[in-house]
């Protein structure tokens, strides 16, 4: 691998790994929050997707208006569903998955059939010539993803550590039994996490489109594979998930610039090795069973 | 004769020093109480010799052979086994079943039998539930039999978790608090108890405990853990007028 | 009762302990009297699902061949997921392994399906404890997506070894078993070599569960680390969780694939995986009986949606989440949700 393909790659492995990290913070808050691995995490990120397509392909709405407005369904979405997957806050991991997949698999057949099978192609919001530098050449979309991820991605952390709702937010999942006693309403706090964490969905839905298509096969793509790098950065952790995320893109974008069809074989194989070597994630404290 | 012997152990956790350097040995067939404050590192120092953590460093040794190198099943296999501060019971089975699963072990059934040689399966799984219903009436738990553990009332969950241990056929018992939650009748029961296994089953047992009375009376030997220092060791008069002991655990339960 | 003070108390003793013998073996008789109906019942449904072909259109037996394969993959992936604990979604790796191998080595190599069917369950076990490996450093949703990783890496190399495996399009024309000079080739014939095989794998399973590995696993599902200062080897019980799984998936893949003489990879996906999850969790973790009803009801509520055309996949999925919130124990647990409720009513 010479040092330009090396330098392309990296970027574009930024790009996509900047949508995986949205994706896997959201995977993360809701499972601090409450205990949750939602695995309709992916469905919500499609739908998220496709209304913002909606927005900008058919109604003409400038692309961050569509953001915007992708993201206020979304996050009510995600709000509601907190009522429903309440009473599995409590259960068995097994059942858990089970009950937000079944809701995954509501999201994802009504987007069927509100929008059929054949995905839609979106156009790029800006000028989407590449940059060439020398022998190195860049598509500015991607910068723009990257710089929209890290905005967002502060914007969440100033609101999480700095405003008095974030704060609660925070609190709410670290000290359940507390936050309950000092009269919090923990059940919205859930809520709103799980509405936060499907905005983040939905931005990075949105944002992607024009890179891939958009269609119902993006929640498992995207989804899994924010799933994991959730998991590979340390499941619960914000920073985790963004190294997770990051990671992931990298690597994946760097293997499919040598043998294009082997690189989700080998990110996963890869990404259990580094499981198996570090078994709470990357920045995951490896914690000794209290006994 | 010593059965057990613990060689300068240490055990930290992230910077913590949760056992310091603490050496002692265990006589064959003693009652030996370890006793200290809350957090003194007294279950650490059972969790380094069951295996479950490994020291950062210093040495076990059971009949004299090492064993801190080894993962916590064999340190089983090899005689040693234990209960635990909150009790760990395999919840969803029953009595019967949770002592069963312990003689599986050593029951010498192999996996190529369920495919080959039912009758030595069916055979061997007689013997297996014979066992357990000697061991469960040695402890009382007869009529308890077909109970799942969690349902259980708290002393027989404790008193279950015991025999467990017991079906393991160990050479040494390490028991963390086993009179904790109990009342005072089930207390003196429990004595009776650890006395039994010790006088009539020939196993050495060693006890942690904050219930003074009981590890007075029936302790030889009493090792006393301060902040994961061994602040003394002797027998229960020594121990009980000892002035560090005394002010180590002012404010506590003396 | 103490120990000391029986000792002391010597008639008491006796007394007590003839008066648990007596409560003792009179809960054996009633444990054994419930064996020997369970053997009827089982010998009841094995007399029906023989007699099942015969009331059967070929619709119907279609169908039926599939409940009593997918019997077989729920038994298995229980006997991992509900006995031992271990959350694997590669479950329907093994199956592909299974009916790969068999489908290559039936096709392209022209063997016997009784020779490629010991190779391929080989195959499908030696995955199995392959991709078991890692639950004996990671555990729960790592556990989970490691495997769920691992599945879809085992679907994408099949997709790309084009050349054996005949890429995306998979295999076609694989040939009909033959038992004893009878060429299986109606689904009615097909029906009895599945169901021989599916009565085997749960005639084992049920052993299994019963006796020494059965306790070993749930006691490692119940607390590894219990289990391991008990002297259980809990990492050789694990593998050998996933050993199971790999050995009824892979009896399963073979069966599928001489079932419809044609294997491709859309087969075994994520929502294949998450179909027989289901039929494990809706049934009952951890108990084999709820596998078998849970088949039975999840094949015939997807045979049923169909009528509802587009709406059927989010019905399905609606009912899953209902069924998950309202009965989180599965199809077993209304047994003894009913016994509650009885003695509730009784006091
Ligand atoms: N797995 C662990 N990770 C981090 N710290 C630990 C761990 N296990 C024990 N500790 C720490 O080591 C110290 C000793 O704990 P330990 O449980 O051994 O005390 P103890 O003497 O058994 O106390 P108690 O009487 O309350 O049971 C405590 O400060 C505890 O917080
Ligand atoms: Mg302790």
């Amino acid at each position: 691998m010479n040092g330009t393909v090396l330098i392309q790659s990296l970027i574009g492995g930024l790009g996509i790994g900047s949508i995986y990290a949205l994706v896997a913070i959201g995977y993360s808050l809701v499972y601090r929050t409450m205990g949750l691995a939602n695995f309709a995490h992916g469905n919500i990120l499609m739908v998220g997707a496709y209304i913002g397509t909606v927005f900008y392909v058919s109604m003409h709405t400038n692309f961050i208006i569509a953001i915007i407005i992708s993201s206020i369904l979304i996050g009510i979405l995600g709000m509601v569903m907190e009522r429903i997957l309440r009473p599995l806050g409590k259960m068995d991991l097994i059942y858990m998955m089970l009950g937000t997949l079944g809701i995954g698999i509501v999201l994802q057949n009504l987007a069927i059939i509100i929008w059929g099978t054949d995905g839609i192609a979106v156009q790029y919001p800006i000028k989407n010539e590449p940059w060439v530098i020398g022998n190195i050449s860049i598509s500015p979309y991607t910068l723009v993803i990257i710089c929209a991820s890290a905005t967002v991605v502060l914007a969440l952390q100033f609101f999480l550590h700095k405003t008095k709702l974030g704060l609660a937010m925070r609190s709410s999942a670290q000290e359940k039994e507390m936050s309950l006693v000092l009269g919090m309403n923990v059940n919205l706090m859930n809520a709103l996490t799980l509405g936060l964490g499907s905005v983040l969905a939905a931005i990075a839905g949105v944002m992607v489109g024009p890179v891939f298509y958009v269609s119902p096969d993006m929640s498992s793509s995207v989804g899994i594979i924010g799933f994991a790098a959730a998991i590979l950065g340390g499941f619960g952790s914000i920073p985790g998930a963004i190294i997770g995320g990051l990671t992931f893109g990298v690597l994946q974008t760097m293997v499919a610039t040598q043998v294009s069809e082997w690189s989700q074989v080998i990110a996963f194989v890869i990404f259990v090795f580094v499981l198996i070597i570090k078994p709470s994630g990357i920045v995951g404290e490896r914690v000794v069973d209290k006994i | 004769m010593e059965l057990l012997k613990i060689a300068k152990v240490s055990r930290e956790f992230g910077g913590l020093k949760a056992i310091d350097d603490v050496s002692f040995s265990v006589k064959k067939g003693a009652i030996h109480g370890v006793i200290g404050p809350n957090g003194s590192g007294k279950t650490t120092l059972f969790n380094v010799v069951s295996g479950h953590y490994k020291p950062t460093s210093g040495e076990v040794w059971f009949e004299n052979k090492p064993i801190h190198k080894l993962p916590p099943y064999k340190i089983c296999r090899a005689g040693l086994a234990r209960t635990f501060q909150n009790l760990r019971l395999f919840k969803q089975m029953t009595v019967l079943e949770n002592i069963c699963a312990v003689l599986d072990e050593s029951s010498g059934v192999r996996i190529l039998d369920y495919f080959l040689f039912l009758n030595r399966v069916l055979r061997i799984e007689k013997e297996t539930v014979l066992k357990a219903e000697k061991l469960l009436e040695d402890f009382n738990l007869s009529e308890w039999w077909n109970v799942q553990a969690d349902s259980l009332p708290y002393g027989v969950q404790k008193r279950m978790e015991i025999a467990r241990a017991l079906a393991t056929n160990p050479k040494l018992l390490l028991l963390d608090e086993p009179a904790a939650g109990l009342n005072h009748t089930e207390t003196d029961e429990l004595s009776g108890i650890i006395k039994h296994i010790r006088d009539d089953l020939g196993i050495t047992v060693v006890l942690i405990e904050h219930d003074m009375k009981m590890v007075m009376s029936i302790c030889e030997t009493i090792t006393v853990l301060n902040e994961g220092h061994l602040l003394i060791e002797g027998t229960p008069e020594v121990v009980s007028n000892d002035k560090q002991v005394i002010s180590a655990y002012l404010g506590g339960e003396w | 009762m103490t120990l000391n003070k029986v000792a002391v108390d010597k008639t008491a003793n006796e007394r007590m302990d003839n008066q648990a013998e007596l409560t003792f073996s009179l809960n054996e008789r009633k444990l054994t009297n419930s064996k020997s109906k369970a053997n009827y019942w089982i010998a009841f449904a094995v007399g029906v699902g023989l007699l099942l072909p015969f009331a059967a259109n070929t619709y119907q037996i279609h169908i039926l061949n599939l409940v009593v394969l997918y019997i077989m993959l729920a038994i298995g992936l229980n006997l991992t997921m509900g006995y031992c604990g271990q959350l694997n979604l590669a479950h329907v790796a093994f199956y592909a392994a299974g009916a790969y191998t068999s489908a290559i080595l039936t096709t392209t190599y022209q063997f016997n399906f009784w020779l490629a069917l010991p190779i391929s369950i080989l195959v499908s076990v030696f995955l199995g404890v392959l991709i078991g490996l890692p639950s004996l450093r990671v555990r729960t949703h790592y556990l989970a997506i490691a495997t769920l990783g691992l599945s879809i890496a085992v679907n994408e190399t099949i997709v790309n070894l084009d050349t054996i495996t005949g890429g995306p399009v998979g295999i076609t024309g694989i040939p009909k078993p033959s038992f004893f000079g009878i060429l299986l080739i109606t689904e009615y014939s097909y029906y009895y070599l599945v169901f021989a095989f599916t009565l085997l794998l749960f005639l084992f399973s049920r052993l299994v569960v019963k006796h020494g590995i059965g306790r070993s696993f749930r006691a490692v599902r119940d607390d590894h680390i219990a289990a391991q200062s008990l002297g259980i080897n809990v990492a050789k019980q694990q593998i050998l969780a996933f050993a199971f799984s790999g050995l009824f998936a892979g009896v399963g893949g073979v069966l599928y694939a001489h079932m419809l003489s044609y294997v491709s990879p859309d087969t075994f996906t994520f929502n294949e995986m998450m179909f027989i999850l289901t039929i494990v969790v809706i049934g009952g973790l951890g108990n084999i009986y709820g596998s078998i009803a849970g088949a039975v009801i999840l094949l015939i509520l997807r045979e049923w949606l169909l009528q509802f055309e587009n709406w059927q996949q989010v019905l399905y999925g609606a009912m899953i989440v209902a069924l998950v919130v309202f009965m989180p124990g599965g199809l077993v647990s209304i047994k003894s949700l009913f016994q509650r409720r009885k003695k509730a009513g009784s006091s």
